[in-house]
């Protein structure tokens, strides 16, 4: 019963605190504010209390001084000794709470601070009902003045603690009072008085505790902006490099192609002179094969610049199908068979039946160019085309028996206009933006390219493209449930409203937890700890969900809490999370009966896992449940 | 006449081969595709007069590729054909011994002016480089003596193969050569080509069918 009131006591005066703060900061904010404060108070508090046993050694030579006419030494000693004893004590917790700062239990300590205030204002109290009947009228009137002081200054002592104070000060002043009133049994006002001028210390601590709370929220407000601030500082910097980055790119293939745009232009103008002044048929012949020769490279370089800029400005739009890669590689190599007859080359195609989810024109062009490059290298022997699969990637590879690439050209060959051995850049080589080209598509798909090559004996280029897919799925065409973020219409929607409590010590888990459960049309709540979440409770009700996090503050364990709040207030669906590595959350919250998530959380298997646990009879003792997020189901093999 | 075409671009060296026979009949025309090229080829033909050259070669460029082609071959004339057009390159080129400069991206009526005058053996410069209006009327007079030294001088012939092609002895030409400085009022051989250049390039129509006869000139 007595936990019940102070229950209640405790959660109206939270809901009053924050409601002083409401207008100026968010629930959750607020929260935060309040579990540092007691951190913040207990520490304050400690400072002060350093210095009391000086105070209270002057407080009792000043009480010596009064009384010691009309009291024996021996009582007085037998008062002053244990008096000065017990502030030691104090100022000597003080200074332990002081040197192990952070890993003290602040609610802890405060209570042993509260007992420890009380005793010492037992000790004075008890002064007082010993030395008051012994007094004259007056010394009792001196003696009366300092026992009213002293709890006003245990105001400032207890800094912003109406607990401390108040068990102070009422053990000081109710024997005090009593005492006092027992005396002079004609003076009723004393009692009420006392009482009266209690209740107004107790108002003015209240201040106290909401200035410092009041100082404690904004300054943990400033450290979160700051973080933002910094946060946001890095993006910038990273994009400004990224852009630096490109625009760096981009002059260099600028100068790049404007010298190899200019140089068919050159060669034009002359066989444009030459048009002028011959009239010799066969050089005109010759005039002739070389305009088309420069007219084709042009225009092959210009279709490849165009690529390039279309890639690198990233409007390529990738078309998801699943394509069957055998079949695919089967006709790139079919267009390729003349210039390998023509050149004496062997081109050879060995093909799993694979399929993997890509866009099939990309993945042709990145062959096609990979093939073109081979055969162009290769002057003897042959060019082989593999398709497999490994595990979740689907692997194409093109080796050649060509001349191979120097350990000195090997970083360089992927970059625009770069030709490892052509010198006078004779445009009938081609222009060097094919693996330029290979480069941008396979960042695009988010695929992968090795290169290993040996001068001399050859070289192989292995694409790794992931999404691989059983080769029995059949091809259908791209539908809108396949797009890679987003969530797709098909997927089962939460029930509107849904009632879901989230405790974790994290302010940023909890804010984006929260805003991803009211975009999913449920009602979430946050709450920062353990004690929190039991406000919360005390306050709501219970939900239709509880998430906690299985490591809160101050050892507290989030199993044991969702039990412990279970037994309390009913059954309702528990999910647990933990970032420990499957097995020891699987041991950690073993036993137990609740469904364990594993951070990170992705959003399907999150969705999925309150749908499960809601739909699930709500019993705290159901049988072990599975846990999602990778984790083998209980049962299956992982 | 024998000259050797230098250019990394295989394309560019057959039209400029083809333009010099259409323009020169009895031009012998000889190919290098780089530096190591081009010198194996001067230092093989003694006769010859006549050399064009492209500032960007793979293993040898600029400036020093000009001074290797004149040590390998003294009296052949060098004339840089090449993309850039900047007047410091020009300039630069004229000094390291250079005849003449014709830019790549000159109009093809313009390309063939200047390839004809290098064929007679006379300077071309690219219009930039002549600051126009500043020779308004004053005209120098140089005697046709005088005009064969500067020529020599401009094809950056050194004073002894200049005696010995004209037939005069080497104080002679030094007389000649201070009398040309004199009269162009330059200072050193750079300046007498581009002024002379100027000079010639306000005198000449651009006419392509001028007869220019280049037999009657080397």
């Amino acid at each position: 019963m007595i936990r019940a009131l102070r229950g209640r006591l405790a959660a109206a005066r939270a809901s009053r605190r924050r409601a002083w703060l409401a207008g100026e900061w968010s629930d959750l904010d607020a929260q935060a504010a309040e579990s540092v404060m007691l951190d913040e108070l207990v520490e304050l508090h400690a400072r002060v209390l350093q210095r009391i046993p000086f105070v209270q050694l002057l407080v009792v030579a000043g009480i010596g001084a009064l009384v010691l006419r009309f009291v024996p030494v021996g009582v007085f000693l037998a008062w002053a000794v244990p008096s000065l004893l017990v502030e030691l004590l104090r100022g000597a917790t003080a200074r332990r709470v002081l040197q192990r700062r952070g890993r003290s239990h602040a609610a802890r300590m405060h209570r042993v601070f509260i007992a420890l205030a009380a005793l010492a204002g037992a000790m004075v109290g008890l002064g007082a009902v010993v030395f008051l009947p012994r007094l004259p009228i007056e010394r009792q009137a001196v003696l009366g003045i300092v026992l009213f002081a002293m709890p006003a200054a245990g105001v400032a002592v207890a800094v912003a603690s109406r607990e401390i104070l108040l068990s102070y000060s009422v053990c000081i002043l109710a024997p005090a009072a009593a005492m006092w009133a027992l005396l002079h049994r004609t003076e009723t006002a004393v009692l009420p008085l006392t009482a009266v001028y209690l209740g107004f210390l107790a108002i003015i601590t209240a201040d106290g505790e909401s200035l410092l709370m009041r100082s404690v929220a904004i300054r943990q407000q400033r450290d979160r902006m700051v973080e933002a601030l910094e946060r946001g500082n890095a993006e910038v910097r990273t994009a400004m490099q990224r852009a630096e980055d490109s625009a760096q790119a981009r002059a260099r293939v600028l100068a790049a192609a404007s010298h190899d745009l200019r140089q068919p232009l050159h060669a034009l103008s002359l066989y444009s002179a030459l048009l002028r002044t011959t009239r010799d048929p066969a050089a005109l012949t010759e005039v002739a094969t070389n305009v088309d020769q420069i007219v084709q490279s042009l225009g092959n370089l210009l279709n490849g610049l165009l690529d390039l800029s279309r890639l690198s400005s990233g409007s390529y739009a990738l078309e998801l199908e699943i394509v069957p890669l055998d079949l695919l590689a089967s006709g790139v190599c079919a267009e390729f068979e003349a210039a390998a007859r023509s050149k004496g080359l062997a081109l050879v195609l060995e093909a799993a039946q694979v399929h993997a989810r890509a866009d099939p024109l990309a993945v042709a062009r990145i062959l096609r160019n990979l093939l073109d490059n081979a055969i162009k290298y290769t002057q003897r022997g042959e060019v082989r085309v593999v398709v497999g699969g490994e595990g979740r990637d689907a692997l194409l590879s093109v080796f050649d028996t060509g001349r191979g690439i120097s350990a000195g050209d090997l970083p360089h060959v992927f970059e625009e206009f770069y030709q490892a051995d052509n010198p006078g850049r004779d445009r009938s080589n081609g222009v060097g933006l094919g693996l330029a080209i290979v480069q941008r598509l396979i960042e695009r798909m988010g695929a992968s390219i090795r290169l290993e090559s040996t001068p001399g004996r050859g070289s192989r280029f292995t694409v790794t493209l992931p999404g691989a897919v059983a080769a029995d799925a059949p091809a259908r065409q791209p539908s809108s449930a396949q797009t890679p973020d987003g969530v797709a219409a098909s997927e089962p929607a939460l029930p509107v409203g849904l009632r879901i409590y989230l405790v974790d010590d994290e302010i940023a888990i909890l804010r984006g937890l929260c805003a991803l459960l009211r975009s999913w049309g449920a009602e979430p709540h946050a709450a920062i700890g353990a004690p929190q979440a039991r406000a919360l409770f005390e306050r709501h009700g219970a939900p239709d969900l509880l998430i906690v996090d299985l490591r809160l503050r101050a050892g507290e364990h989030g199993a044991a809490l969702a039990a412990t709040l279970q037994a309390a207030y009913g059954d309702f669906a528990v999910l647990v999370v933990s970032g420990e590595s499957a097995s020891v959350a699987q041991q950690q919250a073993g036993g137990i009966g609740y469904g364990v998530l594993q951070k990170p959380l992705a959003d399907r298997v999150l969705r999925q896992a309150i749908l499960d646990a809601v739909a699930r009879p709500k019993t705290a003792t159901a049988a072990r449940l599975p846990t999602f997020g990778g984790i083998a189901q209980a049962g299956r093999p992982s | 006449m024998k000259l050797l075409v230098v250019d990394d671009h295989a394309l560019f060296r057959s039209g400029l081969r083809m333009l010099l026979a259409a323009l020169d009949p009895s031009a012998t025309v000889i190919e290098a595709a780089n530096l190591a090229d081009a010198l194996h080829q001067a230092r093989g033909h003694p006769d010859l007069r006549l050399c064009l050259l492209d500032l960007r070669l793979q293993d040898g460029c600029g400036l020093r590729a000009i001074e290797s082609i004149r040590n390998a071959a003294p009296a052949a004339a060098v004339v840089i054909v090449s993309g850039s057009e900047s007047g410091a390159t020009i300039r630069d080129c004229i000094e390291a011994g250079a005849m003449a400069y014709i830019p790549k991206s000159a109009t093809p009526e313009v390309l063939i002016h200047a390839l004809r005058r290098t064929l007679a053996g006379e300077s071309f410069l690219p219009e930039g480089m002549l600051h126009a209006g500043e020779v308004a009327k004053w005209r120098p007079v140089l005697s046709p003596r005088q005009r064969d030294v500067l020529r020599c001088l401009g094809r950056g012939l050194p004073t002894k193969l200049i005696a010995r092609e004209l037939g005069l002895s080497e104080h002679t030409v030094k007389e000649y050569i201070t009398a040309i400085f004199a009269a162009l009022q330059v200072r050193n051989r750079t300046e007498a080509v581009i002024k002379a250049s100027r000079l010639d390039l306000r005198d000449q129509q651009l006419d392509p069918q001028t007869p220019l006869d280049p037999r009657e000139r080397w």
